[in-house]
């Protein structure tokens, strides 16, 4: 679905399989975030190919964070061209967790080399400028993608509509979850692109969204 | 019916006859010493001791068992060990503390290794942070994925080994 000019999300219903949203932003240098598992990848593939785009075009991917349903499908470009990087932090992390993480989840380990790494910042992809949002809590190197110019925020696994990310597996942790959230808050989105449920539009709703989870979660995470 | 024999019998039976030579347990012997300490360096590393334990330990060990160079050989166990990586300044803390006299020897030795491994390292960062510049990827928020350079990891490995056997030819002189 083209949300806006060159966004593009491929929002995941099917609740008997557990996988990630994917985003595709069309640039001098495409985008894509959050690439899923690799069996559901192929769904993603036909329909960037629907609109018109090539996957072996794409020339940067990058999960949010290191969970398999985020990150497993990062495989499927490794004879591709395009580059794949993960915050430094969640690179770290997946040296020393990524056998547990993925017998936890019921994946194989993958053997993936970033390119590059993420650290809170500037990212500019061709003419699309970004910046990188540390924000931990639902993994120690989970990153936001904040588009100014879009005023999208591309929020991976900490912040949902109407939800907020898992902190009870390893890596973890709440009150770093609760900190990353209240620092977003203070950025102008109009599109919320989370990593699993269905994005929120609108500034209105967005800020609502922010409310509500900090009333409906903060005092059980 | 037949006679039921414990392992201890059979190993007793197999190894009948079965004598070392002089040599050989003269080698036994250092294997052991050098196993002891192999365990009390990577004691110190696991900071299950600290260096002023190792000296304890190195100084009774002199006394009790005085023919075997125990002091040259766990400066070179430690030498051996030193790397860029977690774990160096305790190594070398001891190797100081085995032979203060030469503190500025190694001291000199690590600091040179450590400014030449920050020179390559910067030279490599920079060539792959302009790789993914021509590729349109650049801004604060990238940072270098060194494993991605083979030369820089070739370079780095080899100054590592250098800077070992530096410190333990300064150590052995």
């Amino acid at each position: 679905m083209e949300l806006k000019k060159n966004l593009y999300a491929f929002i995941w219903r099917d609740a008997r399989a557990n996988n990630c949203n994917t985003y595709f932003v069309n640039g001098k240098v495409p985008l894509l975030i959050d690439p899923g598992h690799r069996a559901f990848f192929p769904r993603v593939r036909a329909e960037l190919a629907q609109q018109g785009h090539d996957i072996g075009k794409t020339g940067l991917v990058i999960p949010t964070h290191g969970h398999p349903d985020h990150m497993e499908a990062l495989d499927a470009f490794a004879d591709l061209p395009a580059l794949k990087a993960i915050h430094e932090q969640e690179a770290a992390f997946l040296k020393t967790m990524r056998e547990r993480l993925h017998a936890l989840m019921g994946s194989d380990p993958l053997d993936t080399a970033f390119d590059f790494f993420l650290r809170e910042g500037s990212l500019q992809v061709g003419d699309l400028s970004l910046e990188i949002l540390h924000t931990p809590g639902h993994s120690p190197g989970s990153v936001c993608l904040y588009w100014p110019e879009a005023r999208a925020l591309f929020s991976g696994d900490l912040l949902f509509a109407s939800g907020v990310g898992r902190t009870d597996i390893p890596g973890g942790n709440g009150a770093q979850l609760k900190e990353s959230i209240c620092r977003l808050e203070a950025l102008s989105v109009e599109y919320l692109l989370p990593g699993h449920g269905d994005p929120v539009q609108g500034s209105e709703a967005v800020k609502k969204n922010f409310q509500l989870v900090k009333a409906l979660y903060f005092d059980y995470v | 019916m037949s006679e039921v024999r414990s392992t201890l019998d059979l190993v007793m039976e197999r190894t009948r006859g079965m004598v070392q030579t002089p040599e050989e347990r003269a080698e036994t012997e250092r294997e052991e010493r050098r196993r002891r300490l192999r365990t009390m360096t990577q004691q110190l590393l696991e900071r299950a001791a600290g260096v002023e334990r190792l000296l304890e330990q190195i100084e009774q060990l002199e006394r009790n068992d005085p023919p075997f160079p125990w002091r040259k050989e766990l400066a070179q166990e430690l030498a051996g060990r030193v790397s860029f990586g977690e774990g160096r300044d305790l190594l070398v803390d001891a190797l100081i503390a085995l032979h203060p006299e030469k503190a500025h020897d190694f001291s000199v030795a690590v600091a040179e290794a450590l400014a030449r491994d920050a020179e390559l390292k910067a030279s490599a960062e920079k060539r792959l942070l302009d790789v993914l510049a021509a590729r349109g990827i650049r801004g604060t928020g990238v940072v270098a994925n060194l494993q991605k350079d083979p030369g820089w990891l070739e370079e780095h490995k080899a100054l590592e080994q250098a800077l070992a056997e530096r410190l333990a030819s300064l150590a052995g002189r």
